[in-house]
């Protein structure tokens, strides 16, 4: 059975997308100790994720489906506060990191659902504008769009957009699961 | 966000004023952006008139600080509505029953006064969740055992008083049942507290509930008659040895026999929680042929479905027991349960499913196939992105309708048929709710619910307005047949109060009562449990 470090280790070094955009623009670079990545483990999207918030020097950790204990040991219990974190989870799972988010006035800025299809492809539901090269990245990357997904989650700008409360879009396939890239950090007040 | 009710904005700023002070600048929320969070995220009324929204929130760091709050809220009449860790998704969230409210939120208010391992109790304040409980528990080696809801992110102290329930001895799973002595902000701003922690010298209210003269805990529990700021909570002594076995049965009225044994065994003490199944839920939505004969006029008298079982070797249930104990105790009983099932049902099989032995390591903790039968808290129910009977599309989310249904497989069986056909007379079609293989859910001790999930959606207006048009006509169908819901979201507590209707409401007037004797002006959560102060009846 992989364990997570095992799966995170060989995740390392596999982040090549090419004709993607460098990685990190637009997130202040500062802040980079202090991002946190969450992916889940049991997709196979979750390791080129890992290993494109990795390349940007992000602490990464992995879960499978649960967030609870990583939630009270990667980010309560860190010496580190994130400023921000981002990940590939499933729906469910960013439920509940929204709201445990909260707590540390953290807010959803970026959402974007990806749907599976019977055919093996995937739709990709954005809830706030995307840079104007990422829906062709995910449209052409099918169903592995785990590392484009990180690109674009790197390269949001934080307080890019309010996703607080969002719906997940309609998905007829319940015998399928939808995931989420997502990206939580403090909101810009006036 | 609105105001409070009758309240000017003038005054509504003073009172602003002085609830900052006593709780700090940051412990107020006024913003929008904030008090947005405390929205039901699974209101069946989402952005609609009648969702409930509160008018601002207040996170109070301790008792001297809630009454202080409490006071305030008097001296203004603003109406306070207390959340715990504000989980209570499926039963109202952390919203209010009256628009205009002020969330007390107490979280902050997360110490773990003391946990006994010899006695076997804990002192817990209202932010304490399942995990950290859980967590400290493990954290100092103590040999004690939490029981948890599904999830485990809530408040102890909030889900007790909600009358929340989890999922292993009957001692321990009705989780206001097993609470032991309350500390309470009355609607006056005096602290109480009751059973022994009523007697200041004592030491003993961990330990017994009762103390001298009225047991009054229960007007806490699902009403608005104080704040509670502390619980104490009975433990469990952490077991040997966990087994979780399996009965399976291959005819539909061996419902009836797997019931009768079941009940024994576990008003005996001799079983945890008995978990109730039929393979043939998931089957029918993957088998037209299984889901014709769900569908079918004549499928209650069950003959379709045996030939079914026989045919394909599928049971009809399955029955999941859990022994907690030491290992050649359990091993015996699980004997013993085997012998009985295997009298009462001609062709029952058993099955073997995880047997654990404690303590576990982390590795085998985290492979440990229900965490809940062994107290581990998790959000494994929000995170495997599939849907259930109680889980069912869209995902935004659901109300739950959960009546409750005498624990007998033959009253199984008629709350089935009965809510089945009557969701299609009413047009509902929510496949996942209610059928033949809808099995009774046991969190709650002898007695059983027949819970089922019906959709609510935050961009689908017209998803809510048919499960909310769907749970009225249930609500108004199970209690025409004796089934009453234990639990409810606001929005339905009026209509679930007026269902029990002994002696014209009489439970429901004395409530009355008392609210107008003990909070006239309705600052703690008027309409909580479907009752109001006599200036907020609808009949005033």
């Amino acid at each position: 059975m992989a364990t997570r470090r095992l799966f995170l280790q060989g995740a390392v070094g596999t982040a090549a997308l090419a004709g993607a955009p460098a990685i990190g623009t637009t997130l202040p670079a500062n802040r980079s100790d202090k991002l946190l990545a969450l992916i889940d483990i049991t997709h196979a999207q979750g390791g080129p994720f890992v290993a494109a918030a990795q390349t940007w020097g992000a602490r990464t950790a992995a879960l499978r489906g649960d967030p609870l204990a990583l939630w009270h040991d990667a980010v309560l219990a860190s010496a580190v506060q994130p400023a921000a974190i981002l990940g590939l989870t499933t729906q469910g799972t960013l439920f509940c990191l929204e709201r445990l988010g909260w707590e540390l006035g953290l807010r959803v800025q970026l959402r974007i659902d990806h749907l599976p299809a019977p055919d093996g492809s995937w739709r990709h539901v954005a809830h706030t504008d995307l840079p104007a090269w990422a829906p062709d990245m995910l449209a052409g990357a099918g169903a592995d769009f785990g590392l484009a997904a990180a690109h674009i989650a790197l390269n949001s700008s934080d307080g890019a957009g309010d996703c607080t409360h969002a719906a997940p879009p309609p998905h007829p396939h319940r015998d399928s699961t939808p995931l989420v890239t997502w990206l939580l950090a403090a909101p810009h007040r006036a | 966000m609105p105001l409070p009710p009758h309240l000017s904005p003038q005054l509504w700023q003073e009172a602003l004023t002085q609830l900052r002070a006593a709780v700090g600048p940051d412990a107020l929320f006024t913003a929008d952006d904030d008090v947005t969070l405390y929205r039901d995220a699974y209101s069946p009324v989402w952005g609609e008139a009648e969702e409930r929204q509160a008018s601002a929130a207040i996170a109070p760091n301790s008792t001297e600080q809630v009454q202080a709050v409490v006071r305030i809220a008097n001296h203004f009449g603003i109406p306070l509505f207390p959340i715990a860790t504000g989980r209570n998704l499926g039963y109202g969230g952390s919203a209010s029953n009256l628009s205009g409210s002020v969330i007390v939120d107490l979280k902050r208010m997360n110490r773990i006064i003391e946990v006994d391992d010899k006695r076997h109790f804990a002192i817990v304040e209202p932010g304490v969740s399942y995990f950290d409980l859980y967590r400290y528990i493990q954290e100092r080696g103590l040999d004690v055992w939490i029981d948890v809801p599904d999830p485990g992110w809530g408040s102890v102290m909030g889900n007790a008083l909600d009358h929340g329930v989890g999922h292993t001895w009957s001692s321990y799973r009705d989780h206001f049942g097993s609470h032991c002595g309350l500390e309470v902000v009355l609607p006056d701003g005096e602290v109480m507290r009751t059973g022994m922690g009523a007697m200041t010298s004592a030491k003993t209210s961990g330990d017994f509930r009762y103390g001298f003269g009225p047991y009054v805990d229960g007007l806490f529990a699902q009403a608005g008659f104080g704040i509670v700021t502390r619980m104490g909570i009975h433990l469990m002594p952490r077991p040997e040895c966990f087994l979780h076995r399996r009965v399976l049965a291959y005819r539909r009225q061996d419902i009836v026999p797997l019931v009768e044994v079941a009940n024994k065994l576990e008003d005996a003490g001799l079983i945890g929680m008995p978990l109730y199944e039929s393979p043939m839920f998931g089957a029918q939505f993957a088998d037209k042929a299984l889901r014709d004969i769900a569908t079918a006029p004549d499928v209650w008298n069950g003959n379709a479905i045996d030939r079914y079982a026989a045919e394909k070797a599928m049971p009809v249930w399955q029955l999941g027991l859990s022994f907690y104990g030491p290992a050649e105790v359990v091993e015996a009983i699980w004997r013993h349960a085997q012998a009985q099932f295997a009298k009462a049902i001609p062709g029952a099989r058993f099955e073997t499913i995880e047997t654990l032995h404690f303590p576990l390591s982390p590795q085998a903790e985290e492979a440990a196939l229900h965490k809940v039968l062994i107290g581990v808290p998790n959000l494994n129910i929000f995170a495997i992105g599939a849907r259930s009977a109680t889980n069912p599309e869209p995902a935004d989310g659901h109300l739950l309708f959960s009546p409750m249904v005498a624990r007998s497989g033959e009253e199984v069986m008629k709350a089935q048929r009965l809510f089945t056909e009557g969701m299609r007379e009413m047009g509902a079609d929510f496949p996942m709710a209610y059928g033949p293989f809808t099995a009774p859910f046991t969190w709650m001790p002898r007695i059983f619910a027949l819970t089922a999930g019906l959709p609510v959606s935050r961009s689908d207006p017209k998803v809510n307005q048919r499960s909310r048009e769907t749970m009225r006509r249930l609500i108004e169908l199970g209690a025409r047949h004796g089934y009453g819901e234990y639990r409810t979201p606001p929005l339905f507590q009026d209509q679930v109060m007026a269902t029990y209707d002994f002696n014209g409401n009489a439970l429901r007037r004395f409530c009355e009562t008392l609210k107008d004797a003990v909070d006239p002006k309705g600052i703690i959560a008027p309409g909580r449990g479907g009752f109001w102060p006599r200036a907020m009846r609808k009949e005033a």
